[in-house]
Parts: C-alpha cells; structure tokens; sequence
C-alpha cells in the first residue's frame, strides 16, 4: 500500500515537472472592462485560442517567447504580444490601448 | 793518653796537666754545645755567619773577626766583621771580588769545590795578604755545599804570643775550630737547602699560576674553536641546504636563520632591496615586521646602512660592515637593537643590508665573529645572484615556451590554411569546371526547358496556396469587389464635425503612430478581426465612419472598408487621396 502510493506521488511529481509553461498559462482569461459585454481569451494548450466578445470569436494561435512574452498570430498575419502577470494577461492592442485578462479559476 | 790502674800514679805536675787538658776539653765540648744551640733554628745564613762569628772569637780570644759566604763562581756573597772600626769593615765589603780570587782559587784545581772541607790557610801563604785588615792570622777556608765557599778570619789573640799562638792553634785551638766549622757548614747547609726549598716553592707557586693562567687562557681559546667549529659546521650546512634552494625568499629565510643559531642571537633581519624593479624580499625573524617589506622603508634603512658602512662605491659583491648600527640605523623601523649590521651590493641596483639584534647571552659579538658574518654574507651574495639569475633564465625560458607554443599554433594554424586553400582551390575548380560546364551546357538553352520548369512551378505554387489556411487570393480582393463609396476631406471634415463622424486609419500600426489624423482609430486588416471586437463591437451601425489608408499596391482602407460593410455598418466611406488630402486641406493631425 505505501509503495503503491509512494509510486502514484513520484508519477505526480513526474507529470507536474513535465508540464511546461504553456500548460501554465493555458485557460480561460476574462477582460477587466466594464463597458464591453463579457470579453473572454482562451488559450488552449494545444497553441489555438480565441478572442470572444458576446457572440463573436476571433480565432488565433499563440506562443511564448524566451523572454517570457506571449504572442498571438491572428488569422489575417497580425501579431498582438501579451505581457504575463500573476494569473492574468496585459494585451498591448494597437490604437486601443493595454487590455488586462484576468484568469479564472477553474 | 790515662794511665791504667795498675801502673805508676802520676806525679802532681803530671795529675795538674792532666786536669787541665780535660777542662780544656769541657769548654771546648760546652762551646760546640752552646753554638750548636744558637745555630739551630736559624733559617737566614747572614744571621748563621754572624752568630757563628760571635761564638767563635770568644773561646778562641780573637779580637777582631771577618766571616765570608760567597759564590766563587759568580762572585757573590756577603762578609760580617767584628771588631772593625766602621770604614774598614765598609771598605772590606767592597773586596769581595778579590778575597773570591785570593782565597777560593783553589776551586779551579780540579773543578768541583771539595764538600765540607775545611783547610787552614796560613796568612803567608795566600795571595790576599793585603784584602784583609792586619793581624787575623787564622784563617780558615771551607767549602759549604758544590757552590758556596766561606772563609774564616781571626785574629789578634788577647793572650800570648805569635808564636803560642801557632803552638793553640796546633792542638786544642783547630780542633775547637775545625768542629765549630763543621757546626757552621751544617747550619749553612740546612739554612741554604731551606732556603732553596722556598725559592723552589715560591718558584713552583709561580709556575702554578702561569700554569693556571695559561690553562685558563687554553680553555679560553678551546671555547672560542669549539665556537667557531660549531660556526664552520653551521655555515657548511648551510651551504649544503642553500644550494638546492630557487628563489631568494627562501634563501633568505635559510640564511637568517642559521645566522641567529651559529652566533647565538634572538633576532635579526635580512633584506634585499631591488630599485629596479622597485621590489623587496625580506627576511625578519624573532622580532616584528615593522613595515620594512614596503620600499619607501626599506630603502631608508639600505641607504643608512651605506651611509654607516663607510662604502664610498657600490662595486658588485661587496660586503663592508656599517658601523654602530645601533646609533646609525635608529629610526628606520628596526623592531629590535642592531648589534652587528654589514651593509652588501649585489650589483648598482640591487643592495641589501644584514642586521644581528644581541646575543642571548647579552656578550658583543668578537671582531672574528663579524669577520665570520662578513665572510658568510659575501657567500650568502653568491647564491642570491645565482636565485636571481635562475629566475631570469626560468622567466626567458617561459617566455621562449610561450612563443614556442604561438609559433606551434601559428604553424598548425597556417598549416590548416594551407589545407583550406587547397581545399578551396580544388572547389575553385571544381566550380569553375562545373561552371565551364553549365556554361558548355547553356548553350543548348532550349525554351521549352524554360516553360516546363515555369508551369511546373506555377502548378506547386498554385496547389500550396489552395492547401494552405493562410491563403492569398488570386486577385486582390479589392479589385474583385465593387470600392466603398468615396468622400473628399472637405465632406469627410464636415461629416465629422456635423454627424461625429468616425475615422478610421487602416495603416498598419508603424504609419499611424507616425502621424494621423486627429482623433482617429487604428483599424487594420491583419489586427481587424480582434481590434474590432475590443473597440468598434459597440459602435451604432448607423455611425457614418471614414477610412483612410492606402497606396498603390497596398489598399488597406478598401479592405477595412470592405470588412466594415460586411458587418452591416451602413455609411462606411473611403477618404479620397487618403491622409495626404486632409494636409493638405490644413486640417487637423496628430502628433
């Protein structure tokens, strides 16, 4: 028994060491903005995402860089860049401004 | 001479004789007696002679007396008189010379004196008739011992004549004489082998002391060789233990320290002083380092000790002694009292000074103990300039492995260039052989090659861009579709200020940032998607908006015009002239 669960926590350490920082940041992230309907970012751990203001969807594919910078290619070849903070998102828009995403908790 | 019982008895004249010759007999035995009792005890032979001269005249009745003890061989001696008025008995002592001819001649006869015997010399018959004071007719030679003879003279007698003289003298007179000279000649011979046993015995006590001085002066010098073997031996090991030493620290170290065992001295130091290099090696040992291994302080110190040596040059290899180094070297950060200092020259610029602090057994050190010192610091220069040369042959034969190995390297390296151009060059003409080729071969350039390759590649290409998600049209889409309507910056202005018209820039961000026009929205198509969601969702569909943007292969403003009107925005019109005609009008821009 204490070797079975001895073994079943090396395999969680195993897996929790091997998870990198996409299955970090990966999640549903919702804007701050009170004046917009519900803007929600997803970020998928398979590299796909969308940008979601009430029923529309912008598709995108995003990355992070070495320096720790999230990226997203839209669909059009425009590139957006996201600054990572503790569980949330500032996504520099071109002509808008800095738009915060918080994290939510699952 | 007695006659016996049974013969005649003697006549009166006879018996009355008889009588007086046994009185004469008890005097003459009462005399010995008495001297023999004066006699004894006397040490001094001048008091002998004069109490033998005293006791002699009066059984005798002489009225004057002359008693001489001399060294005939030397000449030597003393002479006592009695009954001499003073200035003869002075001028007699004066005679000596030539009683010792006169009367001790006889000396010379075989050349040994004769012991004990004692001879009556009658006053004719010897040569010094005029030594002696006139009317001593009894004289008596008599020999003391191998060297001292005396001489007896007595005379004139008080009673009869010369001639019952000669007749006392035959008889009774010299017998009493002869002992009293044999009494004479023992108490002489005691006094004079007493005497001698203390002229030996002062002689000996003498002797003693030199031969203790000299056996103090012996162990003396026994310490002082035992001091300098055990100096040499030092000083040899040294020499055996400097000699597999490399670098002068070290040397100095070694050296200092068997100074201060061979010598005996608690604390010293040594120093080299390089103003070349402007370096020190320092040595100090049961005292402080006082700042000396710096070389301000050092050089102050080595400069004290040339002045107090006396050295007026700085030949190489000399060794000279600095004088009072306890007066002369004060005040250069000795931590101790310099005892002994020699001040040394290696070569001009590189000098060094040997300080000794006392001794443990607070003794100065003796001159040849500083000559020793000076001797092993001339040696101590040897090796020092040998550490120092080595050190320049280890640093030249370091510098020669460097370039060794940058040669080595450069070598290799040229050799691998070498392998490089050869390499090259066999490419070099392999590319100019294939060039030669393809240049033989392009001369049967054929068109039709030129058109498979052409379809070919328009076939892929078409094929990759329909496969692929991120496809470009054909045809740009603006030319496919029908434009947005125009206006011109004089309507769009008043459509601005009259119905808040909405403008929308569709370059991409770098063109807007760099100048715009006032108030308007950045909108491209490669961000439109997004961008709209977070700024325009909410924009009543009723707003007219006016897009500017474009160039000649790049119309931005039409696709975002395009994509506007897709999302039902009613009145979505095109700037005509773009961002240029606004300017141009003066309106506003920003920044």
């Amino acid at each position: 028994m204490r070797r079975t669960l001895f073994c079943a926590l090396a395999l969680g350490l195993l897996l929790a060491g091997c998870r990198g920082p996409a299955e970090d940041l990966a999640g549903d992230y919702e804007s701050e903005r009170v004046d917009l309907s519900p803007a929600r970012l997803t970020l998928r751990a398979d590299g796909g995402g969308s940008l979601t203001v009430g029923a529309e969807e912008a598709p995108f594919r995003w990355e992070v860089r070495e320096e720790g910078r999230v990226v997203l290619h839209t669909r059009q070849g425009g590139v957006l860049s996201a600054r990572q903070g503790p569980g949330m998102l500032e996504l520099d828009m071109p002509g808008v401004g800095t738009e915060t995403f918080r994290k939510k908790t699952r | 001479m007695y006659a016996d019982a049974g013969g005649p008895a003697p006549s009166p004249d006879e018996g009355q004789a008889l009588r007086l010759e046994l009185e004469r007999k008890r005097l003459s035995l009462r005399v010995l007696l008495e001297t023999a009792q004066e006699l004894s005890g006397i040490l001094q032979p001048s008091k002998i002679m004069e109490t033998f001269l005293l006791m002699a005249m009066g059984p005798i009745g002489a009225m004057r007396g002359v008693a001489v003890l001399a060294r005939p061989t030397v000449c030597e001696g003393l002479i006592l008189s009695r009954g001499l008025p003073a200035a003869e008995a002075a001028a007699l002592e004066q005679r000596l010379p030539g009683i010792c001819d006169a009367y001790f001649s006889y000396r010379d006869m075989d050349g040994v004196f004769p012991a004990s015997k004692v001879r009556v010399i009658r006053r004719d018959q010897a040569g010094g008739d005029d030594l002696l004071p006139r009317g001593m007719d009894i004289l008596l030679c008599f020999s003391v011992d191998e060297e001292h003879c005396g001489l007896l003279a007595l005379g004139p007698l008080l009673a009869g004549s010369q001639a019952q003289a000669d007749a006392a003298l035959d008889a009774d007179v010299s017998s009493l004489l002869h002992s009293l000279l044999h009494l004479l000649i023992g108490a002489l011979r005691g006094a004079l082998a007493v005497n001698s046993i203390r002229q030996l015995s002062v002689d000996l006590g003498r002797k003693n002391e030199r031969l203790t001085e000299a056996l103090a002066s012996s162990q003396t010098a026994q310490r002082g060789l035992d001091r300098r073997v055990h100096q040499l031996a030092t000083v040899g090991e040294l020499a055996g233990e400097m000699a597999h030493l490399r670098d002068v620290q070290g040397i100095l170290d070694r050296f200092l320290l068997t100074m201060l065992g061979a010598f005996s001295v608690g604390c010293g130091l040594v120093l080299v002083l390089d103003r070349a290099a402007r370096g020190v090696d320092l040595a100090v040992r049961g005292a402080p380092d006082t700042g000396l291994s710096g070389f301000a302080a050092a050089d102050a110190l080595v400069y004290k000790a040339f002045a107090a040596s006396g050295a007026r040059s700085v030949d190489p290899l000399t060794v000279a002694p600095v004088s009072s180094p306890a007066i002369s070297l004060t005040g250069c950060g000795l931590a101790f009292e310099g005892c002994c200092a020699m001040y040394f020259v290696l070569d001009r610029e590189v000098q060094g000074v040997l300080v000794l602090g006392p001794t443990l057994s607070g003794e100065a050190l003796q001159d040849e103990d500083a000559q020793m010192v000076r001797a092993q610091v001339g040696t101590l220069l040897g090796y020092v300039q040998g550490a120092r040369r080595l050190a320049t042959i280890t640093a030249l034969n370091e510098g020669l492995l460097r370039q060794n190995e940058e040669l080595t390297r450069t070598i290799t390296e040229l050799t691998e260039a070498r392998q490089t151009i050869a390499l090259l060059e066999r490419a070099g003409a392999r590319v100019r052989s294939f060039m030669q080729a393809e240049g033989q071969r392009s001369r049967r350039f054929s068109w039709l090659d030129c058109g498979v390759i052409l379809v070919a590649a328009v076939l892929l290409g078409f094929l990759f861009n329909l496969a692929s998600p991120n496809r470009v049209p054909l045809a740009p889409e603006h030319l496919l579709r029908s434009p947005a309507p125009a206006i011109t910056a004089q309507k769009a202005r008043e459509l601005e200020q009259s119905e808040g018209a909405l403008i929308v820039d569709a370059r991409p961000q770098a063109f807007y940032d760099q100048q715009r026009v006032r108030g308007a929205a950045n909108l491209t198509p490669a961000l439109f998607d997004m961008i709209y969601l977070m700024r325009f969702a909410k924009v009543p569909l009723s707003t007219p908006i006016i897009v500017y943007g474009g160039n000649i292969s790049r119309r931005w403003d039409e696709d975002v015009a395009a994509r506007l009107l897709a999302r039902d925005h009613e009145r979505v019109l095109v700037l005509e002239d773009g961002l240029s005609a606004w300017i141009a009008r003066g309106y506003p821009v920003e920044p």
